[in-house]
């Protein structure tokens, strides 16, 4: 399991960046979190996340070409990687493996 | 569109980002905060636009996207290459480094030691939370309307329970007062200084107890609170609650039993009130008699004023409180048409520094705090101007350095830090160094000095501040000069040889005069107080005190003892002659005053005495005859007077005639049966008062003189004190010599002597150093000069006349400089004293000659080395 830890939040980056597909990159990976999850994020955290990703090898990642838009910068877009697909799906079939043992009765009170 | 185009986010927040974020991050970076902020434009409006952006750059402030510092950048390795070069040029050149290491390490210890002494005498009692309420009551003796004539602290015992009960401002108010008192533990019995103060003192001033309630220790009459150290001292455990021991609170009373219940922190050094064994006041040997009694003034009074209180208002209402207490001086006042005097506050902070109120604790003159302060900076300085001449002396060598570093590219800012943290380095090696020395002359330094400093205790956060910052400052007065002289070269004159440096110039030699002049001031200075000082202590002081003991009298009340003891001492062959007085030189005295048939006030001081008074210590009769014991009316109506007296009585009153007026110890208009010579019976500080001598019985007598054959003081002394314990075997028995008691009255005079003359050594020590370094370097540039002269048949003596022709002049200066002004301080301080010895010069010559011996001798050493140096070597030397 090293290397594939994921925390929550970065669990849900990864999520987006996959989502996305080639359109992820910072401010519109923060929208979509904010659209599905109403989670107000501020962008400087999807940016460490983001970076935090690609150290661990779940994302890659590549500079867009220049555009009229934000004065001119680079967009910078993620894309996962098969690791990193495989670090979701496992987390997924780790989750499936629990969910799927929860019994029906244990619903106390 | 257009007015919207024109909308930028924030240029403050955009540069800063720029600023601290790592090049690599920053496109996406900027990007993203560029984006979200023409979003929010649109939809949130330009302010909050701004607003988010500046937060979101805030929020992008974090570690990993901070710049990190390179590898490789400019000024660090400066930096770095300048601490090498600093401790290269330390190691290479090992005696300038020495000499500038040494110097400046003597000079912060002098600092840091002067410091601490004065930090100690500005700081007293400040460690009580409640310093800005308590006040000490002073009274202004008044000698007309508007003069007074002196200031007391002292005041009769009801006035602190009365002006409690009758002015609300006083929270609290306390008498304290202080004797020495014998004390007996199993079969030790030993003297101690005794404190009694009110229940109320403890929780008026912070005097913390280890153990025992504040409120309650002193309730109890037979109550004894000690300090932890005395507690050890007596009983060698501080866990002796309900022990007990005794006190003879007084001459004529037995011991008494004291239980201890309660052991107080050490009182620190720097407290006015410093007691060690505290007994409730009412336990004062004078209280029973005189505790409703207004008219003896004995123990001092605090008061705790109301934070909220208007402490103006209340000190003119506290003026006249005592016209509520005391009829008869309201009396005075109705007939003098003044008041004889007024209450007044007097601060907590300002006590110990008052030397002018009387009280029960030494105080002491921030006079010399000053000249103390003076000094550590006058010794700082010379040390700091080591360390310049030396930079210069050395800077030939170190021209070439500076050209290259700038040919290289240094800039002027990058040279003048170079030089600085040179110095910087080397005074804070001398800071650590001077720690160690602190620490080893503290002891030394707290004998000189007469305080209780402990190093553990000066070891805290403000003096730590101050010596760091007292570091820096060396370091930057030393480093000025070769950061900017040195640093403003121009490299091509360097490289072409144009500028001669090094050796000495007119500012080396300004220094130079300077630290000598200042050397000189302080070598004379101590010069002249060691003669004045000798002076004091070796004056004719018109008597004769050499082999005289004085007994402390404590055998009184008790007649058929005191006649046994003066029995056995008629029959101690080894004792010439003794007499008795009310009290011995040093020792207290009576002071009064009378008023003449014209209406003069004469002031005078009246000694009782036995018939061998005046034989025993040789005071000689100029006029008339002394006291005969067989004569009745001698012991009635007769008084010997010394000149003094009479000049203040003027020409008319002749030897036969009575006094008029006088009425005092039984005696009225007295008449004056002989005159004597003037003897000094107090510190020669003051002028000659009028003394009164009379052997009418009175009162008793405080003390017993004896005169012994020559030499056989302490024979006498030891067999006298066996006598005295076989007779009265409960009575401590205590004595002195005479010459000693008069010498104590000099102790501050000596203190400080010796203190100025350790910081003259401490002067001298530095500036010879200093000299001697310079020396040095000025000879290491000429020895290709000196193997010329060699060669052409120059001897030591040649040498040594040119080395000492480059000094010469400016060491005359230096004394042209100093001489004015040490004598003019010098006649300032003598003319403190009623007698005192004039400026000699010809011992001041001696301390010049002695000072500029010691210059030639460090010439000389140089010119035999220059002297002795190969001359082939020399010549070769390029």
């Amino acid at each position: 399991m090293k290397g594939t830890q994921l925390g929550e939040f970065e669990e849900l980056v990864l999520l987006t960046v996959g989502a996305l597909y080639d359109e992820a990159y910072g401010v519109a990976v923060m929208d979509e979190i904010k659209n599905e999850t109403k989670r107000s994020v501020n962008i400087s955290a999807i940016h460490s996340a983001l970076r935090r990703l690609e150290e661990k090898g779940f994302v890659k990642s590549r500079m867009g070409g220049a555009t009229n838009e934000r004065g001119g910068r680079r967009k910078r877009y993620f894309v996962l990687t098969s690791y990193g697909k495989k670090a979701l799906d496992d987390a997924q079939s780790l989750r499936m493996k629990l969910y799927n043992r929860i019994p029906n009765m244990s619903f106390g009170n | 569109m257009k007015s919207k185009r024109e909308i930028k986010p924030p240029g403050l927040a955009g540069s800063f980002l720029r600023g601290y974020c790592r090049p690599e991050f920053l496109e996406e970076i900027e990007g993203d905060v560029y984006e979200l902020f023409e979003v929010r434009v649109q939809s949130l409006g330009p302010l909050s636009a701004k607003l988010l952006f500046v937060w979101d750059v805030l929020r992008f402030f974090r570690w990993s996207n901070i710049k990190r510092i390179k590898r490789f950048n400019s000024s660090q390795t400066m930096v770095k290459n300048n601490i090498i070069v600093a401790l290269r040029v330390l190691r290479r050149q090992r005696m300038a480094s020495f000499i500038n290491t040494l110097s400046l390490t003597l000079g912060i210890t002098a600092v840091t030691l002067i410091y601490f002494f004065i930090n100690e005498e500005f700081t007293f009692d400040d460690f009580h939370s409640r310093k800005e309420q308590i006040y000490r009551v002073v009274k202004d003796i008044y000698e007309s309307e508007n003069t007074v004539s002196y200031s007391s602290g002292y005041h009769p015992l009801p006035l602190a329970e009365k002006l409690a009960e009758d002015l609300p401002e006083i929270v609290k108010s306390t008498r304290i007062g202080q004797d020495e008192f014998f004390i007996r533990l199993g079969d030790q019995m030993q003297e101690e200084s005794v404190f009694f103060a009110d229940a109320s003192m403890l929780s008026m001033f912070d005097f913390p107890l280890v153990i025992g309630d504040k409120t309650t220790v002193l309730s109890n009459p037979g109550s004894v609170v000690l300090s932890e150290r005395t507690a050890k001292r007596l009983f060698n455990s501080t866990d002796i609650i309900g022990e007990s021991f005794e006190i003879k609170l007084g001459r004529d009373v037995a011991f008494k039993k004291f239980q201890v219940t309660g052991i107080a922190e050490n009182v620190p050094s720097n407290s006015t009130i410093q007691f060690d064994i505290l007994l409730p006041y009412n336990q004062a040997p004078y209280y029973e008699r005189y505790k409703d009694y207004w008219r003896l003034n004995t123990d001092e009074t605090y008061v705790l004023i109301n934070s909220a209180a208007d402490v103006q208002a209340f000190e003119s209402k506290l003026a006249m409180q005592w016209t509520n207490y005391m009829p008869r001086k309201v009396e005075d006042m109705e007939t003098n048409g003044f008041a004889p005097f007024k209450y007044r506050l007097q601060p907590l902070s300002e006590v110990h520094l008052d030397t002018e109120v009387g009280g029960l604790s030494e105080s002491s003159d921030p006079t010399y705090s000053y000249i103390l302060g003076v000094i550590g900076l006058i010794i700082l300085l010379i040390g700091c101007a080591n360390f310049m001449i030396l930079s210069i002396g050395r800077s030939s060598s170190r021209a070439k350095e500076i050209a290259v570093r700038k040919v290289v590219g240094a800039a002027k800012k990058q040279l003048v830090f170079q030089f600085w943290s040179e110095a910087l380095i080397l005074s804070l090696v001398s800071a650590a160094l001077a720690i160690g020395l602190v620490y080893l002359l503290l002891p030394t330094f707290n004998q000189l000095s007469d305080k209780q400093m402990e190093f553990a205790a000066l070891v805290n956060g403000q003096n730590i501040l101050a010596l760091t910052g007292l570091t820096f400052i060396a370091g930057v007065i030393a480093g000025i000069y070769p950061a900017i002289v040195l640093s403003g070269l121009k490299s091509l004159d360097v490289f072409r040889r144009k500028i001669k440096l090094g050796g000495a110039n007119l500012f080396t030699k300004s220094l130079v005069t300077f630290q000598f002049a200042l050397s000189i001031v302080l070598v004379l200075g101590t010069i002249i107080i060691y003669h004045q000082v000798d002076y004091l202590k070796n004056k004719d002081l018109g008597f004769d005190g050499k082999d005289v003991v004085v007994l402390e009298n404590r055998l009184e009340g008790n007649e058929s003892t005191q006649q046994l003891l003066k029995s056995q001492l008629e029959a101690n062959p080894d004792v010439l002659r003794f007499a008795e007085v009310s009290s011995s030189f040093a020792k207290g005295r009576f002071q009064s005053s009378f008023e003449t048939k014209e209406g003069r006030e004469i002031p005078y001081f009246l000694y009782r005495i036995s018939g061998n008074y005046l034989p025993l210590l040789e005071i000689p009769v100029l006029e008339g005859r002394q006291f005969d014991g067989k004569l009745a009316s001698d012991t009635t109506e007769a008084i010997v007077v010394n000149g003094a007296f009479m000049r203040q009585m003027g020409p008319d009153f002749k030897v036969g005639d009575p006094v008029e007026g006088f009425s005092n110890a039984g005696l009225n208009a007295p008449m004056v049966i002989g005159v004597v010579e003037d003897y000094h019976f107090e510190s020669l500080s003051t002028e000659l008062r009028p003394v009164v001598l009379s052997i009418k019985r009175f009162s008793g007598f405080q003390h017993l003189l004896i005169k012994t054959m020559p030499g056989k003081a302490s024979d006498v002394v030891s067999a006298l004190e066996a006598n005295w314990y076989e007779l009265a075997p409960d009575v401590p028995f205590s004595y002195s010599f005479l010459e000693d008691d008069m010498k104590s009255q000099y102790a501050k005079e000596q203190r400080w002597a010796r203190i100025i003359q350790y910081a003259a050594i401490w002067a001298v020590v530095i500036a010879v150093l200093g000299l001697m370094g310079l020396v040095a370097l000025s000879v290491a540039g000429r020895i290709k000069e000196f193997g010329v002269r060699k060669v052409l048949g120059a001897n030591t003596w040649h040498l040594f006349r040119i080395i000492i022709r480059q000094y010469a002049l400016w060491l005359v200066v230096a004394l042209v400089i100093a001489l004015p002004v040490v004598v003019y301080i010098m006649k300032e301080w003598l003319n403190d004293f009623a007698y005192h010895v004039n400026i000699s010069p010809l011992l001041l010559s001696g301390g010049v000659t002695v000072l500029f011996g010691l210059v030639s001798i460090v010439l000389a050493i140089n010119a035999v080395g220059a002297a002795r140096r190969s001359t082939m070597e020399a010549l070769r030397l390029e």
